[in-house]
Order: C-alpha cells, then structure tokens, then sequence
C-alpha cells in the first residue's frame, strides 16, 4: 500500500483531494479557531488543492478503460469487510470536479460575504468537513463507504444549515433537516443490509454488474432498490420528505448554494445514477422513482410560484430540477440526467450566489423589497441571475437548454405520454417562477413612498468595493460555465457511456418537435411572467396568487409541513413517549416501590407483634413447637 | 484456550495502584486536600498507563489469555488468585483506565470531603478491575460487590438530586442482582463436579448439561443483567444517573453498566453457551425493548441527566442486542459498544456535570444559549451527543453497524426496529442540543466561565478516543475479534 | 495426666474465684477490676490457646477435649476477653456491682466451656443451666434511668420455659436410646431416627439451645433482653455465647445424622428466623433492638451450614461463627464507646460520627457491610462457605431464600452507615475521645474483618479439622 501511495499518480491524487479538505478541518478545529483569516487560508487552500488534483484526475483520465479502483482494509469483523478507497470511473471523476470547482468558488465566495462574522473560523472548518465528506462520497468504491460520507455530509448540512444557532429558526432547520433526512437514511441502510445480506457485498461495480440480477430474486431486487430510493428521497428532498430543503435556507447563502442546491442535495441523484444499472434491474421500482420525481418536481415548481422568498423559489426550484433529474434516471436516461445534474449544479449555484449578494447588499431576502430598493443596480448580479434563470428554464443556447432537452428526450421514449407532458408542464412553470422573480426585481413597480425609502434602503449596502468583487469574480465565472457548458454535452455523454454498460435505449434525436415544443412552453411561461409582473403598470401579482384557497395551498407548502407538526406532537410525542414514561413511572418503577414499601410495611407489622406481653409470646413459642411436632406425624 | 504467562504481573500492579492510592490517602489528613488530589491523579494515571499499555501490547496473533498470574488461594474450595486478559477484557480494561483518569480530573475542583470521595472512588475502581481481569470465579463475584457497594456513599454524599432514594435504590437493586449470581455461580461449582471456581476448566465443553446450562444462563442474565441496565430492570440506572456526583456518574453509566454486561459475556456466556442460544431470542427481544423505550422516554426527558440515562438504556439495548446475535459480529460490535458508549457517556457527564457546577441546574427549559457563554463545555456535550446518535468516524458509529448487521441477519424484524429507533434518538438528541445550547445568549447565565485549560483535558481526552477509534475501528475490532471468533466456533452446533 | 485437659476450665474458675474475692472487699474500685479484668482475661485467652491441641475424655467420659472443642473455648474466651475490653468505664451498672459483673461474666465463661466439650446429656444441661443463670443475673444488673426489670423477667421467663422443653425432649431421649452419652447415641440414634419419639426427642433438646442463639420461634427475648441489658452485657450476650450455642447445637444436630425430617425442621426454622429477623429488623430505631433482630436473622444463615449436616457444612458454621463474633464485637465496640454514658444508642444519635470518630465510623461501617455480606469482609466469606455448603447439598433454593434475605437486611444496615456517614447532627457534637487501647482493639477488629475475609485458607482448615473431629 505504502509502496503505491508514491508509485501511482491517480490515488496519489485522489488521496490528496479527499484528504487535504479533512486536514484543513482538524488543523482550524484544533489550532486555528482564534485566527479566522488563518482559517480561511488554510481551507481556501486546502480545497483548491483537491480542485487541482481532481481536474488533473479528470483529464488524465478522459479516455480511460476501465474504472479505477484502489481499497485498503478499514474493518474486518467476521464476514464483515468494510474497505475503504477509490473508485475512479467517468461519472465519479465529474462529480469530483463539480464538488471541488463549486466548493472553491463558494469559500472564496464566502470570504466576503461572512467577512466579520464571528464564527467565520467555524464556518471554514465546516466548510472543510463538508468538502472532506462529499468529495469522499463521490469517489466510494462500495455502498458502505459512499453511505458513512453520506452521513458526514448529512452532519456538515447540520452544522451549516444551524451556523447562526442563536436563531432559533437556524437551529429548528439545522434538526429538520438532520432527522428528515436521517428518516430516509434508515430506508437507505436497511436496503443496503438487504443487499449485503444476501448479495455478498456492497462492491459498486459488483452490485452494477451482472450478478446482481443472478443472485438477487426479483422481489428482493425491487424491495431493496426501492429501500435505497429512500435515501435519494431524504437526502434529494424528493416527495414526501422535500419540507425540509425550504427550511434549510435558514443557513447562509453560499451554504445554501453549495450545499443545499449544487452538490449534496444532488449526492442523493449522484447515488441514483452510481448504481443506476443495480436500479434498472427492477422496472417497478424504476417507476416507483420515476413517479416521486414527477410529483415532486410539480409540486415544488407550483410552491416557488407564490413564495415572496427570493432564496425559497430558488430551493423550490432545486427541488423540482432535482426531480426532473430522478425523472430522467428514472426513465433510463443515464447520461441525461448526469449531464442535466452537471449542468444544473453550475447555474443553480449562480444563482444562489446572485441572490447571495442582494441579500448581503440589501438584509432581506422579499425580492419586492429588493426590487424597490433598485436591485438592478446591482449588474453583474443582474446579468448573472438573468442569465442563470434563462438556463433554468431550459432557453438556449444556455446549458439548461441542452440537459433538459436531454431528459425530455428520454421521457418521450415512455410509453406512457403522461410522463413527457408533466415534463413540459414542469418546464413551463419553470420559466414562469423564475422569470416572475426576474421580473419584479427587474422591473419594480415604485410608488412615491418607497422611493422616498430607497435611500434609506441603500444605508448599509456600502461595501469596499474589494469585497463585492471578491463576491463577483466567482459569478462570472459560473456564468462562463453556464453558457459553454451545453456544447460539451456530447464528449461528457460519450465519457459517461464510455465505461458504463448501460444501453441508452432513448436517444434525443428522433424526436424534432420536442425542443419546439419545449422551448414554446418555455417562453409561455416567460411571456406569463411578463404579462403579470414585467410589463408597465403590471399588478405584480401572479394568477395563482389571485385564487386564495390555492395560493394558500402552494405557500403552506400542501400542507405536508403542518401534517408532520401533527404527526409529531401527536402521535410520537403525544401518545407513544407519553405512554411510555407513564410506564416507566408508574408501572415498572412504581412496581419496584411498591415492593420495597411492602417489605417494609411487613417489617413494622412484625415488630409490633414482637412487642406483645410476654405470655401471648409463651403461647406463640409452644404453639410454633406442636406445629414442628404435628409435621412430624404428616410429613415425617 | 491458549495461555501467556506473564513476565511481570502487570495486572495486579493495575490493581495494586488503586488499592494502594486507595490506603496512601486514608493516611493523609483531610486538610491536605490537593495532597489527595495529587496521589489519587497519580494512582489513576499509573492505571490507565497500564491498562492502555496492555491494550496495545497484547498479542492479537496469539490470542487466547494472556499476561496471566494463577495462584493457589484455598485449594479446598479450588479458589485460585487467576487474572488474565483477552480481547474482551482488555477495551474494558483500557476503558476503566481511561474514565478513571478523566473522572478524577473531572473533580479537582472537590472540596467536600475529598478525602473520603477519593478513598471510596478507588475501592470502587479496584473492584471494576478486578471484574475485568479475573478469570476465578470467586473473585470475580468478590470484586463484582466491591464495585457495587461504594455506589451508595459516593452518591448519597456527594449527589444532587434525590440523592438518597436514588442511593438506595441503585444498591439495593444491583446487589439484589448479585442475590442471583452467588447462587448461579455455587450451582455451577458443585456441578461441575471439579471443585474449582477456574473459569478456563468451567468453561470446558461438556461439563455442565444443556439443562444445567440453561438455568445458570437465566440466573447470571438477570443478575447481571440488572447492572447492564436491561429492560425492565432498568429504572435504577436513570434515577442513579441523576442523583450521582459528575465523576461518579461518569464511571458508573461509563463503566459500572459494562460491568453487567461483562459479567453476562464472562459468566454467563463463556460457561453456559448453550443457556445463552436457548435464551437469545429472550435477549434480543428485551433488548429490542430497551432501545426502541429508552429512545421514547428519554424524548419526553427535561432533566439533562435523565436524557442520558435514558439515552444510556437504549445504548446498552444495542449491547444486548449484539450478545443475542450469537455471532462474531454481534459479540464485536457489542464489547466495541460497550466501550464506545463509556467514552461517550463519560464525556457527556463530563460536560453536563461542568455546566450543572457553573448554573446550578440540569433542566434543560432554564439552560439555553449555553453555546455563546461556554462554546467549549457546549462543543464537548454536542460532540459527544453527535456519537451517541451513531454519526459516522465517531466510535460508537461503528459499534452499531456491526449490531445492526449482525441483529438484523439473525432477527430481521427486531433488528429493523433497532435501527428506525435510531431517528428517534437523533430526535432526541438533537432536542436536547438545540434547547441547552442553541439560541440566544442566556443573560442569566452570561457571566460565567468556559471550561479552564485545565479542567478541559479530560475531556479532550476523551474527545481524542472517540474520534481515534472512529477513524480506526480496526483498532478495536481486530483484538476482540481474537475472543469472539474461538468463542463462536466452539460453539456446539 | 489427665487433668491439664481441664486447664482452661480450672482457669476460669479461678477467675471466678478471684472476682469473688474482689466483690466481698468493702469499697468498689473501678478501674482494679478492670485491670484485672483485661489482664486475666487475656491469660484466658492465651491458656486457651496454648491447649487449642489437647485431646482427650474426662469424668467418665462425659467430658470430651477434642478440636472442636478447644477451638470454641477459644472463640469463646476471646469473646470473653474483648467484652471485657469494652469495660473499661462501666457507666450502666451500679458501682458497687462491677466486681459481681465480672464474676458472673467469668462463671457463665466457664459455663460455656464446658457446654462445648460435655458429651453427656445431663453434664450438658447443668452447663448450659450454669451459663443461663449468670445471665439472668447479669441482665437486670443494670441501672440507670429508665431501665426495668421487664427484660430481665423475660429473659428467664423464656429461657426457663425453654429449658423445660428440653429436660423433656431430653428424656425422650434416654427413653429411646437408654444412654446419656452422646457417643452412645451417636451410634443408636441413627437406627431409631425414624422413630418418632427420637426425633421430637432431639428437636425438643435442640430447643433450649435454639433458646441460646435466638432462633425462632425461641428469639422472643432477644431485643428487649438487648435493649434492656447493659451494653457490655448485651455485647457478651450477643457474642459468646451465640457461638457457644452454635457449639453445642452442632454436636447435638450431628446425633440426627441424615434424618430428612429434622433437616426439614431445620431449614422452616433457618427460613423464619433470618425472614423475621430481617424485616423486624427494618423498623427498628435502636441500635441495639437493631442488633437483636440481626443477630435472630444470622442464627437462621448458621443454621443453613449446620443443616448440611456435612463436614464442610459444620466447617462454613464455625467459621460463620468466629466471622459473627468478629462483626458483632465491632458493632458493639461503637455502641459502647458512642453511648459512653451506658444509655441504649438510638441509631439517629449516630449522626455525625464520620467526623466525631472517623475510626469508629470505619470500624461500623465494615461491620455492618459484614453482617450484610458484603465482601471483602469475613461476613462475605462465612455466608459464601455456608451457603456453598448448602448448594452442595442441594438446597439451592435456600441459597436463594437466603440471598434475597441478605440483601433486605442490607437495607437496614446501610441506614446504620447512613447514619454514621450522611446525617448531620443538630448541634455539633463533640469529637468522641478515643483511648489508644480502644484505637488498637478498633484496628484489631478491622484487620481480622479484612483479612479473615480474603484469606479465609488458615481458619478454614482449622474449622475442617475441628468438623472432622466433630464426626
């Protein structure tokens, strides 16, 4: 092993981008906590050298033949063998180049916008941990492996969702988000137990290879594998678990970008996709998915149309794009949804990166109050955002464009047509929800009155000039990403299926009015968008906000939110837990009690009786004597 | 079961540095309280040097019992002064050792009584040694109520809450556990037939029938079980948890419950295997109980002690879950539990035991924003709790892993409900974190002090075992295996 | 020369002989006879010792010196010997009566040791008589305020009715056996066990030494005569002559051989004794009524190891015996030395005591930890020899019986420790002045507690040999 460390120049590499992130997290933790710009530089550096040797990893491997993998032994009990290592194959190379370039971009990113936050050390040594624990995931050679970093991952998102815990929504969110999640993480484990169980092991390549459907009996296979999707549904907030991505706004922005829109909220369809092939052995259980991602992706997209958030349409919108990206997988679209993942990591974390700066430049996150305040002043921002939303709703020739056009591709290849036009639909409330937020910053409507206020508005918004392009070198760079990135779909498609035995049964080709169709609904929803809150003298209020019973319905979020508060207090706290210590009081201490007061009691009885006169004690004596003489005579 | 000799008698030495810090300080004055302090932190460093020491120089490649010292006690009852380590009792060992240290440290701000707490505080852990070590029957049962005993003053003394129900009631429950054992233990030495109270010629195949062994197994579960906390013998221990002193807590939830099941796996199993498959499907369901009951009582908890203590019961259900698996996995998972949840526990005492000192309370509704007052007492609590809901790279995570997988192949119902308790107790650990620490700064409470560089070593240690055996669990799992692994296979079939 | 097997006999009549002499001089002097006392006592002792290793029979061969017997004299003399060392003020008895306590303390000495060692019937009963008389006349020799002769009464009331049971049972037994000597009936007895009238003969003649060691149903006098006596009598009371009983009540219950019906007597009796005695015991509130109760619960855990009707089991009851001795003497160390104006000691007065006499708080708190079998005392050792004794014969569900009865006693015992070590007193007392020699006696009692308990080998065998030569 030792020997290997210098000899091979990929786990050399692969060593270095997983590690130096963690290294940086114990070194801030231990040493550094009083030093923040210390801290700072030790993770900036940390993480861009794991963006380094991850891109090294990419184009040394570009062109490779086969996966890569490299474990040594972690634990060895009975049976049991746990290793830990690499597995270097096309798709874990991309999610390690995706993880590492947005995870640099946001802690430079983060080193203005949480300048003079006290906890700023803290937040580095976090950013660290996570950056440690997703890179880590994504290049597990076994399930076991990718499922303990998936843990971590979980704990970082805790801990950053949480980072201002003096308010007590963070803190609320930061738990939410921890036991939501941990809820599908035990689906997750338990069908991972399953295949352990009884497949063997938990090897990736094993369980997507071909024995898989050899020694797994096809309902075990279905069973298992819906399991898993458990974990894709916590950790992806698919349907019914999505309540609490919302939420985990409460953390700062560029976490929400890296963490809660980019990368780890992907890692769940980054799971989907690295075991795509053990998936697709079971078709019901592709169908179960393919059915949650429609669902969710619907229902988030008509949340984001009504939310006065700008960071809440955004995590609604992820919810709905990483729906669409299980739709994809889920119809078989392999490379499509990966390549829709890749894409929609760049723009979505443009995104939230933009909206970061309003926020930091304005302290609200109300667009309508962001946009009275001049938003658009704000340029670069502006075009950015612009610019990603186009993306987002999937306008060319943006790489948006191009990943959706991908999965439209896949899902018209269903048979059931039901699939494509809940895509479509989704594609048009898309563009609706995202340029109605484009819009009302855009193009405010601005009474007297807040005219007068905008100057007070602009009271803080005073930066050096330093920070704000600190915060803008890395828009522009994502936005960069965001406009070439569609042109590579097909060498990134060729790469994916290069090592992946996978047979892309729906091609987008053959399908000529699909990008018509799509790009019409697409700009149907922007025009709506325009109607409603562009154009002059428009009433900025969207035609779902015009039904209250609906508008109620898509802002409490269906409902899902107060039935889980019900549940909760009801039925765990309310009933079980209660019952519980009542027993635990009464019933099994109480029976213990009631022991020792009857012991005594007795005691006190019989030295009462002791103290008697003496003659009854005479009497007791001789009558205790002809007793043992009578036994003689029966037992004797 | 192969046998190393020992070239020096480190064991007794273990033993001899607490009986002998134990008489130094019932010669010292009380006034020359740091005097004492100073003896018994150097008794208990000498012991935890020894015991980790051991822990490492084991040999995992032979196996068996080692750094053995068998002498002749009363040949005519057979009593033999027989100490010896395997892979079982060694992570106790280092475990004693360790939260010995810590506890002591923990308490260097005493100032009543110190003398007698001292005292009785190595009575105490000359006795949980001795458990861990003692190969004899006899004495393992003498050093098993010698641990037992010095629980009452300690806490009826030094405790908060309740402090002498809860006394009573702890001892006089563990040693009503101990009302079983003697008998179990004297049943099985007049059986056998061989008159000794050697555990390694007890433990041969084929000395006690079936039936024999079936009705010991029960007698030693209970006993023993009681201590380690067993659902539903299980009410002293949050009650206790919540009476004790922060270092008697530490020991007691962090060694004392092992001890229980130590002596389950040491008496009960070594000598009745076939009384332990009988009654496994009995373990595993009480055990089930436990941790699926210990999660939801604990969830409706405002008491920080009682939080633990509950949460103690459910991490011990694992333990007893992983004993009634029956196999090498479960048995791993279950000592590396035993001695990831001491750890653990300890350090969460540890904390709750500085932040009870400085506010003068555990509930939790008057506590809040503690992570702006104290941000180090804070992080060593959320540290330890983040292990106690099974965070990965954390000791205990893999303790359950191994539990879970080992349960789950052999009760697949049960084990599955182990493992959704699981969000439970991140429910409810998590609660208890948010409400204590979490928040806005607690202005009754702001003017107080973090935890000392001083008074943090303890707990840094503790944190650095945690997170080091996280990190290497092999470490841990490679020696236990040397013990569990013959013990399966001798298994008869 | 047959008459130096009678040495420690003729020893102690001397004594007694002495204190005689010293009670007709005109004016009492306390500390001249306390002097004297300690000094011929510890002759006793020694002359005890020295023929620890005589062998032989005596008068016609009612009179038998074997190892069993010399071992008791030496229990008993050492009994003897450490109450008389709790006498060095001896507040709770009239001045002018010291020097007749200690000449009926010596007679009843010397009673007992010649129950140990009679072989015969009759010389039995005038030996056990002897020993009941001194006693009943100790007891009401205390004075003080509050103190009446009701205890006194009861004493013999019981113990007369009790003896007269066992004249009874005694005759039943000549009747059966035609003979008085043991040794004859050692050799008849087991043939006619199954007749009825040898077994009630026993069990009846076993009734007045059930008297001696308070066993149920004949511990009625025990806690009043506890409270009511002075406490140095009490302490004698409570421990010579319980082990001279436990003596005697071996070598009569060895007669039975293995009769299932008086081992059934027996084991009802063992199970009364120690479940009443502990839970009357619960209730009390004075340490001596405490002690009384005990000890009727500890006379039931002797009989487990007599009613193994074995050699380990008569080996784990003398053991038991000396371990009752040593634990009961300590107790009562503390009862005397705290109550120093001879009052009876409530067990609330014990508050305090860790700091009034950190020594004597140590010395109760082993003690009581003994008596609940708490190792690494002897208390642990003696229940785990007897109770060893039992399994081995079978009786586990006794051991059970037993154990569970161990550890309600242990309630009782540790709000003694309670007492001693948590209550605060109202007031603060002053610190209890401890003489060198009582430190030294406190620090003898704790050696022997401690290290009887964890080398039991050396008594053991001399309680092996002692059974054997029982047999």
């Amino acid at each position: 092993m030792n020997l290997a460390w210098t000899q091979d120049p990929n786990l050399l590499a692969a060593a270095l981008s997983a590690f130096t992130p963690f290294a940086s997290f114990a070194l801030i933790m231990l040493f550094t906590r009083s030093h923040a710009r210390l801290s700072a530089g030790i993770s900036i550096a940390a993480v861009g050298i794991s963006l380094a040797s991850a891109v090294f990893l990419l184009v040394r491997n570009w062109s490779l033949p086969a996966p890569i993998q490299i474990t040594g032994r972690w634990l060895i009990s009975g049976d049991i063998h746990i290793p830990i290592g690499f597995l270097l194959d096309p798709l874990s190379l991309l999610m390690l180049t995706i993880v590492a370039t947005i995870s640099c971009l946001v802690q430079v990113y983060s080193l203005a916008y949480m300048a003079g936050d006290p906890g700023f050390s803290r937040y580095y040594a976090f950013q660290s941990l996570f950056a440690w624990a997703m890179l880590t995931l994504s290049i597990s050679p076994t399930m076991i492996q990718l499922y303990i970093f998936w843990e971590l991952v979980g704990l970082a998102s805790y801990l950053l969702i949480g980072f201002w815990y003096e308010k007590f929504s963070a803190s609320e969110a930061g738990k939410k988000a921890f036991v939501m999640t941990r809820l599908g993480d035990i689906a997750f484990f338990l069908g991972l137990l399953l295949v352990l169980l009884h497949f063997g092991n938990l090897n990736i390549l094993d369980m997507n290879g071909p024995q898989a459907t050899e020694r797994l009996s096809p309902v075990l296979l279905t069973v298992s594998a819906l399991l898993i999707f458990g974990g894709v549904m916590g950790k992806s907030a698919q349907f019914p678990l999505l309540t609490w991505l919302p939420d985990a706004m409460e953390g700062p922005t560029p976490v929400s970008a890296l963490l809660h829109s980019a990368t780890m909220v992907a890692a769940g369809v980054y799971m989907f996709a690295r075991i795509f092939p053990f998936f697709s052995h079971s078709g019901n259980a592709m169908t179960v998915c393919l059915s949650i991602g429609t669902i969710t992706m619907l229902l988030s997209s008509t949340m984001a149309m009504v939310t006065r958030d700008i960071k809440q349409v955004w995590a609604y919108s992820t919810i709905s794009q990483l729906g669409f990206m299980v739709m994809g997988l889920a119809a078989g679209g392999y490379a499509a949804g990966v390549f829709h993942l890749t894409t929609h990591a760049g723009f979505k974390a443009l995104l939230f990166l933009c909206s970061g700066v309003f926020i930091h430049h304005y302290e609200t996150n109300d667009m309508f109050v962001i946009g009275r305040h001049g938003g658009r002043g704000l340029l670069i921002p502006m075009i950015c955002m612009t610019l990603a939303s186009a993306a987002l709703s999937g306008l060319p020739p943006l790489s948006g464009f191009f990943s959706k056009e991908a999965i439209m591709g896949v899902l018209a290849g269903q048979r059931n047509p039901i699939w494509l036009a809940a895509g479509l639909m989704g594609a048009f409330l898309t563009a609706y929800y995202s340029f109605r937020l484009i819009f009302i910053i855009l193009r405010p409507n601005l009474s007297e009155k807040v005219r007068a206020e905008t100057h007070g508005g602009h009271g803080k918004g005073h930066h050096a000039a330093g920070l704000y392009w600190v915060m803008a070198w890395p828009l522009i760079i994502l936005a960069a990403v965001t406009l070439v990135l569609g042109f590579f779909q097909g060498p990134l498609e060729v790469f994916l299926s290069g090592s992946q035995t996978v047979s892309e049964s729906h091609g987008t080709g053959h399908h000529a009015w699909l990008p018509i169709a799509a790009v019409g609904l697409a700009l149907a929803g922007t025009g709506l968008a325009w109607l409603e809150f562009g154009r002059n003298g428009a009433a900025q209020v969207g035609f779902v906000e015009r039904l209250p019973a609906l508008r109620a319905l898509f802002a409490n979020r269906w409902y899902l939110d107060h039935l889980y508060r019900r549940l909760l207090d009801y039925v765990i706290y309310g009933t079980i837990s209660n019952l519980f210590t009542r027993n635990d009081r009464r019933v099994i201490d109480g029976a213990i009690d009631g022991m020792c007061r009857a012991t005594i009691g007795s005691g006190r009885l019989l030295s009462f009786v002791q103290s008697g006169m003496l003659q009854y004690n005479l009497m007791v004596m001789f009558a205790a004597l002809a007793l043992v003489a009578l036994g003689f005579y029966f037992l004797g | 079961m192969s046998m190393e000799f020992a070239t020096f008698p480190y064991l007794t030495a273990i033993l001899l540095s607490c009986i002998a810090g134990l008489l130094v300080i019932l010669f010292i004055p009380d006034e020359r309280q740091m005097l004492i302090k100073q003896v018994s932190l150097v008794s208990s460093g000498i012991a935890m040097v020894l015991s980790v020491y051991l822990f490492f120089a084991y040999d995992k490649g032979k196996g068996g019992l080692q750094f053995v010292e068998k002498v002749l006690w009363v040949d005519s009852l057979g009593i033999y002064y027989f100490n010896a380590v395997d892979g079982f009792s060694l992570p106790m060992l280092a475990l004693t050792g360790i939260v010995l240290f810590t506890g002591v440290l923990t308490m260097w701000e005493l100032t009543h009584r110190v003398k007698e707490f001292f005292a009785f505080t190595f009575l105490l852990v000359a006795g949980v040694f001795g458990v861990f070590m003692a190969m004899d029957l006899f004495f393992l049962f003498v050093w098993y109520d010698v641990s037992l005993f010095p629980m009452y003053p300690l806490i009826a003394i030094w405790g908060s809450t309740r402090k002498e129900y809860g006394a009573m009631k702890l001892t006089l429950y563990l040693l009503a556990g101990s009302a079983l054992i003697l008998p179990g233990i004297l049943y099985l030495f007049v059986k056998s037939g061989l008159n000794t109270f050697d555990v390694t010629a007890l433990m041969q195949p084929g000395v006690f029938t079936p039936f024999q062994q079936k009705f010991a197994f029960l007698l030693f579960y209970l006993g023993f079980g009681i201590l380690a906390g067993v659902w539903p013998f299980h009410t002293w221990s949050p009650v206790g948890h919540v009476a004790a002193p922060t270092a008697v807590s530490m020991i007691h939830a962090g060694v004392l419950m092992k001890l229980g099941a130590f002596g389950v796996l040491r008496v009960g199993i070594f000598l009745c295997p076939e009384g332990w498959q009988y009654w496994s499907q009995l373990m595993a369901l009480l055990a089930t109980c436990g941790i699926v009951y210990g999660a939801f009582v604990g969830l409706a908890q405002t008491d920080l002690k009682y939080v633990i203590g509950y949460s103690s019961v459910s991490h011990m259900g694992i333990v007893g879950l992983g004993l009634a698996t029956v196999t090498v996995d479960g048995l791993n998972g279950a000592v590396f539990q035993m001695f990831a949840h001491g750890v653990m526990t300890a350090l969460l005492f540890s904390s709750v035991g500085y932040i009870y000192e400085r506010t003068h309370t555990k509930m939790i509704p008057e506590l809040g924003g503690l992570s702006k007052v104290m941000p180090m007492a804070s992080s060593y609590f959320i540290i330890a709790a983040l292990a106690g809901i099974g965070v990965p790279c954390l000791a205990s995570f893999w303790a359950e892993l191994l539990v879970f997988i080992a349960s789950f192949r052999v009760y697949p119902v049960r084990g599955a409900l182990a493992i959704c308790a699981l969000v439970v107790s991140a429910l409810f650990m998590l609660r208890v974190v948010q409400r204590t620490f979490y928040g806005q700064k607690n202005e009754r409470l702001a003017h107080l002090k973090d935890v000392s560089f001083g008074l943090g070593i303890p707990r840094m240690i503790l944190v650095g075992v945690i997170v080091l055996f996280g990190l290497f669990p092999a470490l841990m799992v490679d020696l236990v295996q040397t013990a569990s692994l013959p013990l399966i296979q001798g298994l008869p079939r | 020369m047959t008459w130096t097997l009678f040495i420690p006999e003729l020893y102690f009549a001397l004594t007694a002989a002495v204190f005689f002499g010293l009670s007709l001089t005109a004016q009492p002097n306390l500390r001249r006879d306390y002097l004297s006392g300690v000094f011929l006592a510890a002759g006793g002792l020694v002359v005890t010792l020295a023929s620890l290793r005589l062998e032989g029979m005596l008068f016609f061969e009612a009179y038998r010196v074997d190892l069993f017997s010399q071992v008791f004299k030496v229990l008993v003399a050492a009994g003897f010997f450490l109450v008389v060392c709790l006498c060095s003020e001896l507040t709770g008895i009239d001045e002018r009566h010291h020097s007749e306590f200690f000449l009926f303390l010596t007679t009843c000495t010397l009673a007992m040791m010649m129950l140990v060692s009679s072989v015969e019937l009759l010389t039995i009963y005038i030996a056990l008589e002897l020993s009941s008389y001194s006693l009943y006349v100790l007891v009401p020799l205390r004075t003080g305020e509050g103190v009446d002769v009701e205890a006194g009464i009861k004493y013999f009331m019981v113990g007369a009715s009790a003896s007269a049971v066992m004249l009874f049972g005694l005759s039943y037994l000549f009747g059966v056996a035609h003979t008085t000597y043991v040794a004859e009936l050692i050799r008849v007895l087991p043939g006619l066990i199954t007749s009825p009238a040898a077994v009630l003969g026993l069990i009846l003649t076993l009734c007045g030494f059930f008297f001696k060691l308070a066993v149920f149903p004949f511990h009625y006098w025990a806690p009043d005569v506890y409270q009511g006596a002075a406490n140095q009598v009490t302490a004698y009371i409570a421990t010579a002559s319980k082990v001279a009983a436990v003596a005697i009540i071996m070598r009569m219950a060895s007669l039975g051989g293995d009769s299932t019906y008086l081992v059934h007597a027996l084991v009802a009796l063992s199970i009364c004794s120690m479940t009443l005695g502990n839970l009357a015991a619960i209730v009390q509130k004075d340490l001596k009524r405490l002690l009384a109760y005990s000890s009727i619960s500890h006379a039931g855990y002797v009989l487990i190891g007599i009613l193994s009707m074995s050699p380990t089991g008569y080996a784990s009851a003398i053991f038991y015996a000396l371990a009752y001795l040593v634990m009961n003497l300590s107790c009562f160390l503390v009862v005397v030395k705290v109550a120093a104006d001879g009052s009876d000691l409530q067990i609330a007065q014990l508050a305090g005591l860790h700091r009034r006499s950190p020594i004597l708080a140590m010395v109760l708190m082993l003690a009581a930890f003994g008596l609940a079998g708490i190792p690494p005392t002897v208390g642990f050792t003696g229940k785990f020899l007897v109770f060893a004794a039992a399994v081995e014969k079978g009786y586990l569900w006794l051991v059970i019986v037993a154990m569970v009865n161990a550890t309600i006693s242990l309630y009782y015992y540790i709000l003694v420790v309670k007492a001693a070590y948590l209550a605060e007193p109202e007031g603060n007392p002053p610190r209890l002045k401890i003489s060198a020699a009582t430190r030294v006696l406190a620090g003898v009692l704790v050696t022997i507690m401690v290290a009887a308990g964890i080398f039991p080998h050396r008594i053991l065998e001399v309680a092996r040999a002692a059974a054997r030569s029982l047999m």
